[in-house]
C-alpha cells in the first residue's frame, strides 16, 4: 500500500491526540505495540517523513543484528561449556520440586 | 539419564549476545564461560519461578562491567562520552560495518540496545537484567539507536531526543 504523503494524510489524525512520544516510537520498533498503538504510529510517520525514515533506519538495525549474529545460535555448543554444566550438580537437586526449573518466557 | 542443566536453553542466546557485545569470539565465549562459573556459584541466589533469562544475562552484564573497568585504556562505558576513538578511520565517519560500529557506542548504550533488539527483551526485563530503571533503558536505547543510526548512514544525530517515559 502506499500511503501519499499529502494534506489528506494530515486530515486522518485529530489534532488534538497526544504527540507520538519516543518511547512509543521505539516499542513500535520492537513490534511492543497493540494494532490501536501501531495504527497510530503508522498515520503520524506517514505525515514526518523524517521521523519515518529514522523508524525505518532502526527497523534495519534491529534485521542487521539479526542477520550478523544469529548464526552463532547454530553452533554447536563448545566442550568447554557442556564439560561445565555437566560437572555441575543440577542446582536445588535437594529440593522437592524440580518440575519446573526454568520459568516460562 | 541426567537431567539437561537449566542453563543450557539459555547457551545459545548468551553466546549470542556476547559475540555482539565483545566482537569477537575468543573474548566473548570467554565472558560466557566467566558467566556460567559466577553463575554456578551464585545458583543458590536465584529465585525460582522468576525469569532465569534476566538472571543470567545480570550475571553477564555484570562479569563483563567488572572486566572492563579492571582493563586500562578501557573502552566507553558512560553516554557522556561523546564519540570514543577506537580508530581513527571511525571518527565522525561512517562505520559501514556493523560490528565496529556497536563496539564505537558506550557500553551501556550497546547492552541496551542489544538486549532489545538481538535478545527480543522487553523494556522491563532489560532493566531487570541491567538494575536500571526502565526509563533508563529507554533513554540508552533512544541514544544508542540514534548514534548507531548515524554513525552507519552518515545521518544527522537528533541531539534533541526527548524520552517521554
Amino acid at each position: 500500500m502506499s500511503e501519499q504523503p499529502d494534506t489528506q494524510a494530515g486530515n486522518v489524525r485529530p489534532p488534538n491526540w497526544p504527540p507520538i512520544s519516543e518511547t512509543v516510537l521505539q516499542a513500535y520498533v520492537d513490534g511492543l505495540l497493540d494494532q490501536d498503538q501501531r495504527d497510530q504510529v503508522k498515520v503520524y510517520l506517514a505525515i514526518h517523513p523524517e521521523e519515518a525514515e529514522r523508524v525505518a533506519a532502526y527497523l534495519r538495525l534491529n534485521e542487521s543484528l539479526h542477520v550478523q549474529y544469529d548464526p552463532v545460535l547454530e553452533d554447536a555448543v563448545p566442550e568447554r561449556f557442556s564439560t561445565l554444566l555437566a560437572n555441575s550438580s543440577a542446582p536445588n537437586t535437594n529440593k522437592a520440586d524440580r518440575s519446573s526449573p526454568v520459568p516460562s518466557l | 539419564m541426567n537431567e539437561a542443566h537449566p542453563f543450557l536453553a539459555y547457551l545459545p542466546q548468551l553466546r549470542r549476545y556476547a559475540r555482539a557485545l565483545v566482537g569477537n569470539e575468543t573474548a566473548a565465549d570467554d565472558l560466557v564461560q566467566d558467566t556460567l562459573e559466577r553463575a554456578l556459584n551464585k545458583f543458590s541466589l536465584w529465585e525460582q519461578g522468576t525469569n532465569l533469562r534476566a538472571w543470567l544475562f545480570s550475571v553477564m552484564h555484570n562479569v563483563n562491567v567488572n572486566q572492563v573497568r579492571g582493563k586500562p585504556n578501557c573502552e566507553p562505558l558512560e553516554e557522556d562520552m561523546e564519540f570514543p576513538v577506537r580508530g581513527r578511520q571511525e571518527c565522525g565517519l561512517h562505520i559501514r560495518d556493523l560490528s565496529n560500529a556497536l563496539l564505537a557506542l558506550p557500553l551501556e548504550q550497546r547492552e541496551v540496545l542489544l538486549l532489545v533488539g538481538l535478545e527480543g527483551m522487553r523494556y522491563e526485563e532489560v532493566a531487570q537484567a541491567l538494575g536500571v530503571p526502565t526509563g533508563t533503558v529507554m533513554s540508552r536505547l533512544a541514544r544508542g539507536r540514534e548514534r548507531l543510526r548515524h554513525m552507519m548512514d552518515g545521518a544527522p544525530s537528533k541531539q534533541t531526543l526527548k524520552v517521554a517515559i
